[in-house]
This record gives structure tokens, C-alpha cells and sequence, in this order.
């Protein structure tokens, strides 16, 4: 006689979910990566690099919750950014799954947590939270992924009119070390204003947060800043 | 002496726990070193004498007991999966899937001095060949589950934590049985042979398991589940809801603002990389990125929620509090939990800069004290 303490456990919750989104996912070109955790992803490469929603699940005891982010790799990016780091911090290991563009509805809509989903407790409430997700993706995921197929696209964003001075708590973020790659990305994208973006981005990094100013040392290429743009000048 | 009797006599006394270390040296040892460890099969071999399975007792309970484990007992994969590492018992699973009763027969543990020129051949056949060795251990420790679970009630120390292991893994599960004789486990290994175990939640149990210092028995097992209970109470009923009461004695603390505190990036049940090989997964965790001196730095304040002001926090938030208190510049999060990076990027270095406990008075209830840590 076995008891059921959870009304829906995590992995409950990953067979309904899958139930619900693998369909979905497959008609965009998405497919499932099996994983013997409650994790798992849904992805689509091409030949930029690849496209993923990365799925997880929260405990809320006696149900669950989903967490999820959708991804974006662009391997140009990614690459130019591996290689200034084998010199200005060789400690960080390349990652084949480092990512370029992290979101959720949770982040467009300016709510910053992982908790953002509803509780669900049976195959019913799991229907209805994946079809927040479908929701999400047809409105707003997808539309934003192809978008950012183009570099301008994502240059526009964070380098445009609308400068950002960081990615945390915006709407999407690029996946860590955004100084670096906010440079790249407008070296990439052949931004006009590539000189005025680098000055920027000095200024920024040299007031730190309690207020005091840093003197950034531009030429110092032990630096990554001033390495980045080094390594960007060599490959003109 | 008769074989049942044999295994009983040398499981005598020993942990359960303590033999299950023993597979994750073991196991461990194989895929690091690709060797098996003299120990298991030498018997001249100092180590020999305390090792917990000895291979010829073991092969040597006969064709019936072989014949068994084709059914291979849940304690099996339950016991590599807490015993060893995530992706090397991932390993050693699939390959024990694919083993018969009569590959099993050929394997004898005599034959691994044989093996080790193999492993000096390097490459292809030295993986395989260890592949095979872990596969053998494995199986025997599968011997030695059966022989404890064949003499379960005469053995009632051994059986008693067998049946709490299975409590366990069930709770993870998201079951529980009410009663232990008639499931014996056979949802582990349901679960396990269908893959839909959730691997990280028997590792986080597991380290709770050969954390508990007190006996593991039925009311540790019921007070870790009230403890979960209690945890998604204090999340949903204060965390989540930003609740104010809450947060000004959590403020506190910390030794930030209140305003500061509700306005960070808020993460549930984040992995943290300890920076040891190790990781934890802290309950509630608050962040903010800073830049200094040119870098920019994401720090962090961590809840753990406990039961009772006396539930003792886990070997590995220990290790983690050890390591915020010493300045570690090694603590990262988790990469594997890619549903999270749209709020906290993957790898990103963390700066723990204080860690609170919210504990509760031993029942499910609203009640809450806030105390600091670090």
C-alpha cells in the first residue's frame, strides 16, 4: 500500500510537462534533451549556434513548480569571447554551453526571481503552466530569439539609444560578463559608435558601487577590458 | 561454515553507511585510476580483512543467489547512486543494466590481478575493462544487500537502516510507504531502471543520510519530510510574498536595508559549487551585482531553513558556511540548473556576504526566528 505524501512531485511533474511542451517544441524544430535529473531542455541548433528553453522545477510542497529560461548561444560571440579569456583569465574554461542571451517572463516582465510560476498539484495545473510557457514563447520567446538572429538586433538593444549600464535585473541578461561581451557584440555588428561604446563602458566599470571611482587603467592588458579591444583591433 | 551464515558473520557490526563509502571508493578509485583496489581482492592485502565485501564469500553463494540478481535488488542502484558520484553511478547503472546472470557468473574477482595489464594497455581496453570491474563491485555489493536484506530481521540493526534508506528514497520520490515489508523498495527501483529518478534529489538526501549522526530510524525520517514542509512554508508564506515582518528581522541580520534586501534577485533551492568538488543547494538565496575596482562582483545572502532551532545544519552547508567565513573566491552556482541563468548567469562567482537560519519550533507551523550565521 503506497501512500502519495506529494500531490505532484518534480518528477511527476517532468512526464506532464513533457507530456504537454514536447509536441509544442517539436513543431518549432525544438528537441528534447534527455536527462536522468527533473532538468531538461528543449533545444534547436543551427548554424549560428543554438536555441534552448532549459526546464527545472521547484519544490512547493505537496506540489511543484516550474522554473524555466530560454537561451541563446551565438557561437561567434561566445568564441571571440573564449579566446580574449585563454589570455586575460585562463581560468575559465571554455563552455560549449556558455550562452549569449538569457531570459524569461519572469525577467520581461521585471520580476526577478525564479518562484514565478503557479503551484501545481495535478496533471490539470501542469497543463495550465505549460500552456503559460506556450503562451510566453509564441508571444514573446520565439519573436525575441529570432530577433536576435541578427547581431544589430542585440547590439541595438543593449548598445543603442537606451544604453545599458547592466544586464542584471533587465530583461534579458547575456549569459555573464556582460562588459566583454556588449564590446564584441558591437564589434560584431560593425556598430558605428564602437569607439564611444568601449569609452562607456570604462566609465562605467570605473565607478564602483559604493560610489568611489577606480582608476581603470586603459592600457593595462593584463586587464580584460583593455585586452578585449586589443584582441578585437587584431582581427581587422 | 554455511554461506548465509558467512556473510552474516562479516557484516556483523559494520555500517551500512560505512560499506556504502566503501563502494564509493571503490567505484571511484575505478574510474579516476582505472584500478581495482587491492584491498577487494587481494587477501594479503592489509585492508583486505576490513573491507566489507569480500568477493569469494560473495560469488560463492551460489547459483540460486546469482540467479537473483537478475532482479537486481533496489538497494543496488539506490545504494551507487548516494554511494558514488552523479555521472560515474549514471555510468555504472547502465552498464549494470545490461548484465546477465551469466555474465555475472563469469566474473571472478581472482581474475582482476589479470586485469591490471590491461589497464597498462591503456586506451580503449583499459575503460572497458574498468567498466567491467565497476560493474563486478557493483554486483558484488549487490550480494552483500541481499545477504543483509535475507537476514534483515535477524540483523535488526542493518535491517532497520536498509528499511530506512528505502524511507528515504520514496520521499524523494514524492512516496512514502506505510508499509515497508510490502513495497520493499520496488519504486527505487522502478524508478531507477526507467531513469525517472531524480538523481540530484537522492544525492541531496543522501548527504543528509551520512550527515545524520544519530541513529537513522523512522522519526529522523519523518522530522527530514516536516522539515521540507516547513521550508516551503517559510518560502511561500513569507519569502515569496515579500512579507514585511519577515523581512525587516531578516534585514537585520544581514546587516543591509530592508528596501535593499526585498530588491534583490531572489533564487530558490540554488546549487552552489563549494569550491571542494562539492556542492549545496541553499534554500533561499538574495544577490545583487556590484562593481569593484573595475570587476564586477555578484554578492549574495543565503537562508537555510531548519526545522528547530537545534537541527543541525549538513555536512556540505558546513562546508559552505566554512568557506563564505574564509573568504573563498572558489564558490560559484551550479551550472547544471540552466532554468535559473536568466536571473543568475551560470558559473557566476558568488561572494556570500552573510547567512541567516530560519527555524521553526520542531511542527509545521508559522511560527519563525531569525538567527545569523555568518
Amino acid at each position: 500500500m503506497i501512500m502519495n505524501i506529494w500531490e505532484l512531485s518534480k518528477i511527476q511533474a517532468k512526464e506532464l510537462t513533457i507530456k504537454y511542451l514536447e509536441d509544442f517544441f517539436l513543431l518549432k524544430g525544438y528537441k528534447r534533451k534527455k536527462t536522468q535529473s527533473s532538468y531538461f531542455n528543449f533545444d534547436r541548433k543551427d548554424k549560428t549556434g543554438f536555441d534552448s528553453v532549459a526546464i527545472g522545477y521547484l519544490e512547493s510542497y505537496p506540489g511543484s513548480k516550474i522554473s524555466y529560461s530560454v537561451l541563446k548561444r551565438i557561437d561567434k560571440v561566445e568564441l571571440i569571447k573564449d579566446k580574449i579569456f585563454e589570455i586575460s583569465e585562463p581560468e575559465k574554461v571554455p563552455n560549449k554551453r556558455s550562452l549569449t542571451v538569457a531570459f524569461s517572463q519572469a525577467t520581461v516582465d521585471g520580476i526577478f526571481t525564479n518562484n514565478f510560476m503557479p503551484e501545481m498539484l495535478n496533471e490539470t495545473d501542469v497543463e495550465v503552466s505549460c500552456g503559460i510557457v506556450k503562451d510566453f514563447m509564441l508571444k514573446i520567446g520565439f519573436p525575441m530569439l529570432e530577433k536576435f538572429n541578427d547581431i544589430k538586433e542585440l547590439d541595438k538593444e543593449i548598445n543603442g539609444d537606451n544604453f545599458w549600464t547592466t544586464d542584471w535585473q533587465m530583461p534579458f541578461n547575456l549569459g555573464g560578463d556582460f562588459d566583454i561581451k556588449r564590446i564584441v557584440i558591437a564589434w560584431l555588428a560593425e556598430n558605428p559608435n564602437f569607439e564611444e561604446i568601449v569609452d562607456k563602458t570604462y566609465d562605467i566599470m570605473s565607478q564602483n558601487s559604493d560610489g568611489t571611482y577606480y582608476h581603470y587603467d586603459r592600457s593595462d592588458l593584463s586587464l580584460r577590458i583593455p585586452y578585449t579591444v586589443h584582441y578585437l583591433n587584431t582581427l581587422r | 561454515m554455511a554461506e548465509e551464515e558467512e556473510v552474516r558473520t562479516h557484516y556483523q557490526g559494520l555500517d551500512f553507511i560505512q560499506a556504502l563509502v566503501e563502494v564509493k571508493e571503490a567505484t571511484l578509485t575505478l574510474c579516476n585510476a582505472a584500478k581495482v583496489p587491492e584491498k577487494y581482492w587481494d587477501d594479503k592485502d592489509a585492508g583486505y580483512a576490513k573491507s566489507p565485501f569480500h568477493g569469494p564469500t560473495l560469488s560463492g553463494i551460489g547459483d540460486g543467489a546469482i540467479a537473483e540478481l537478475r532482479d537486481i535488488p533496489e538497494m543496488v542502484g539506490f545504494g551507487l547512486e548516494i554511494a558514488t558520484e552523479r555521472g560515474k553511478a549514471g555510468e555504472l547503472w547502465n552498464a549494470i543494466k545490461s548484465i546477465t546472470p551469466a555474465k555475472i557468473k563469469k566474473m571472478a574477482l581472482g581474475a582482476a590481478k589479470e586485469k591490471l595489464d590491461k589497464y597498462a594497455a591503456g586506451g580503449n581496453t583499459m575503460k572497458h575493462e574498468a567498466g567491467k570491474d565497476g560493474v563486478q563491485i557493483a554486483m558484488f555489493v549487490s550480494g552483500a544487500v541481499k545477504g543483509i536484506a535475507a537476514n534483515g530481521k535477524k540483523i535488526a540493526e542493518l535491517g532497520e537502516v536498509a528499511d530506512a534508506l528505502e524511507n528515504v528514497a520514496d520521499e524523494a520520490l514524492g512516496q512514502v510507504s506505510k508499509n515497508v515489508d510490502e513495497i520493499a523498495g520496488k519504486s527505487i527501483n522502478k524508478a531507477l531502471k526507467d531513469g525517472d529518478l531524480d538523481v540530484l534529489d537522492v544525492e541531496e538526501i543522501a548527504e543528509e543520510i551520512k550527515d545524520a549522526t544519530t541513529k537513522v530510524d523512522k522519526t529522523w525520517l519523518e522530522n527530514l519530510i516536516k522539515g521540507k514542509k516547513y521550508g516551503q512554508n517559510v518560502t511561500n508564506k513569507y519569502i515569496k510574498s515579500l512579507d514585511d515582518g519577515y523581512f525587516t528581522r531578516a534585514s537585520k541580520e544581514f546587516g543591509i536595508s530592508k528596501e535593499e534586501l526585498k530588491g534583490m534577485v531572489q533564487i530558490e533551492e540554488l546549487q552552489i559549487n563549494i569550491g571542494n568538488g562539492n556542492f549545496a543547494v541553499a534554500d533561499n538565496v538574495w544577490s545583487k551585482k556590484v562593481v569593484v575596482e573595475g570587476k564586477i562582483e555578484i554578492h549574495v545572502y543565503i537562508n537555510e531553513t531548519k526545522l528547530s532551532a537545534g537541527t543541525a545544519p549538513t555536512k556540505r552547508q558546513n562546508e559552505l558556511f566554512s568557506a563564505a567565513k574564509a573568504g573563498s573566491v572558489n564558490i560559484t552556482s551550479k551550472s547544471i540548473r540552466e532554468d535559473v541563468v536568466s536571473i543568475l548567469p551560470k558559473d557566476t562567482k558568488l561572494i556570500i556576504k552573510s547567512i541567516i537560519k530560519t527555524n521553526g519550533n520542531g511542527s509545521v507551523s508559522d511560527f519563525y526566528n531569525i538567527s545569523k550565521i555568518y
